[in-house]
């Protein structure tokens, strides 16, 4: 089976997550016996992460005079709320001042960014993972990816055996296994499902660990379309007999808060969900 | 329902100011652009359909707005003024050499990217959008929008040498 077989096009698609489930199971099935077309992936998801970081280092800060003049005209705009009276007649000064000297703090201005990080795994996460020092992806499908401690790029131990030969066995696991129960893979590492639950769009999810060597995966997939999309995942090396990356719990509550994630299944629930 | 956007605004403006700074490379005019898309959006906040992501609009009325400008400058003739070229690349921040490094190799593949594919870049990977709300901003198909796309992140790939030997 060629490399060549995909092209760059849909191998990023594939690595952000927006590859159509049926070519994405292509993909997966193929990534376990071709390194070169999972190098290939992971330059994408490698360049994503990059892309980002970079952008996020380069925020320059917005001049004092352009903010104190938007947020003089939102004052002026923004008058006392909409009785049914046209908005141009009286509008109050704007309490520029109280604002527009330090600018930072005024009240409200957190509110989007604090949605977006609930909204979004990565920004979440990416903090924590700069000071935890834990390997860490947020991607679709199984296009994991590890980026280390040390920096951008470097990867974790272990975790390019994860993302290469595990995708599918863990996957016969989340779509039949009961929450609680440890599973051994074939290929080596086990995998346990923590818990099942629906995200915000009635998406039913599971919440996994997956163990192998002195790595572990603390991750979500969710079931779209019949095949289960890794939606989450956080690696970091664990201790022995522990396979959960401690690190990662903070990123994962996070994200779970981000998705809208409903409590947990009762097993007579989750049984009827997972055979639907 | 009037939706109030003025704090959702004020949280945005150093991305918008970012975007902007991607489109113009130019500090001034990337201030006005901010500004002027910023007004046009207070004065057209009925048109924003709350639940619906605010930020995605708010690029498209930046963008428009350049577009708009862009084609203004040229049927008058006037030129950019491109002097005081504002680098976007950030340069504080005390991480490590190793690390500061990779992210100047990284700016630097990006500031080199033609505008389209840099912009692109950034809606994707740095605001989250997904292909099709990024090609809703931008006004083009979703595969202008990948091939683009695919395109700065080989550049980006090759620029901090990590090619996977493949690619084309």
């Amino acid at each position: 089976m060629s490399t060549n077989r995909f092209d760059d096009e849909t191998l990023m698609a594939y690595a952000d997550g927006e590859l159509d489930a049926e070519t994405s199971a292509e993909v997966a099935a193929a990534i376990g016996g071709d390194p070169m077309l999972a190098a290939r992936i992971s330059a994408f998801t490698r360049s994503r992460i990059l892309a980002k970081r970079a952008f996020e280092e380069a925020v320059p800060p917005v001049p004092d005079a352009l903010r104190a003049a938007i947020e003089a005209r939102i004052a002026a705009m923004a008058a006392p709320v909409p009785e049914p009276v046209p908005d141009l007649v009286t509008a109050p000064e704007p309490p520029a001042e109280a604002r527009g000297g330090t600018g930072v703090g005024a009240p409200g201005v957190v509110s989007l960014e604090a949605a977006r990080q609930r909204r979004r795994g990565l920004s979440a996460f990416a903090p924590i993972a700069m000071a935890a020092s834990i390997a860490a992806v947020v991607a679709g499908g199984l296009g994991w990816y590890a980026g280390g401690s040390g920096g951008i790029g470097a990867t974790a131990p272990g975790a390019d055996m994860i993302a290469l030969g595990a995708g599918p066995a863990i996957t016969e696991v989340l779509g039949a296994a009961a929450s609680g129960a440890d599973t051994a893979l074939p290929g080596g590492g086990r995998v346990r499902v923590v818990a099942t639950f629906e995200d915000a769009e009635q998406r039913l999810c599971r919440e996994f660990e997956y163990g192998r060597g002195d790595t572990g995966v603390i991750a979500v997939a969710c079931r779209q379309q019949a095949a289960w999309q890794v939606v989450f995942a956080a690696a970091g090396p664990t201790t022995e007999g522990d396979f959960v990356p401690a690190s990662g719990m903070e990123a994962l509550d996070a994200y779970l808060s981000g998705i809208g994630a409903g409590t947990p299944l009762e097993p007579g629930a989750e049984k009827a969900a997972l055979s639907r | 329902m009037t939706s109030n956007i003025g704090p959702d605004l004020v949280a945005l403006l150093p991305r918008l100011r970012r975007y902007a700074l991607s489109l113009t490379r130019d500090g001034g005019l990337a201030d006005d652009l901010v500004q002027g898309a910023c007004e046009k959006a207070l004065a057209g906040a009925r048109s924003w359909t709350p639940g619906t992501r605010f930020d995605a609009w708010m690029f498209r009325i930046l963008r428009n707005l350049w577009i708009d400008g862009l084609r203004r400058r040229r049927t008058e003739g006037i030129q950019d003024h491109m002097d005081d070229h504002e680098d976007i690349v950030g340069t504080d921040g005390n991480r490590e050499t190793e690390m500061k490094l990779m992210f100047a190799d990284v700016a630097r593949a990006i500031d080199d990217l033609p505008t389209d594919q840099r912009e692109v870049l950034l809606l994707t990977c740095a605001e989250d959008l997904s292909y099709r709300e990024a090609a809703e901003v931008l006004g083009v198909p979703i595969g202008t929008v990948m091939s683009r796309l695919a395109r700065a992140r080989r550049r980006l790939s090759e620029a901090t040498g990590a090619e996977p030997g493949m690619g084309n």
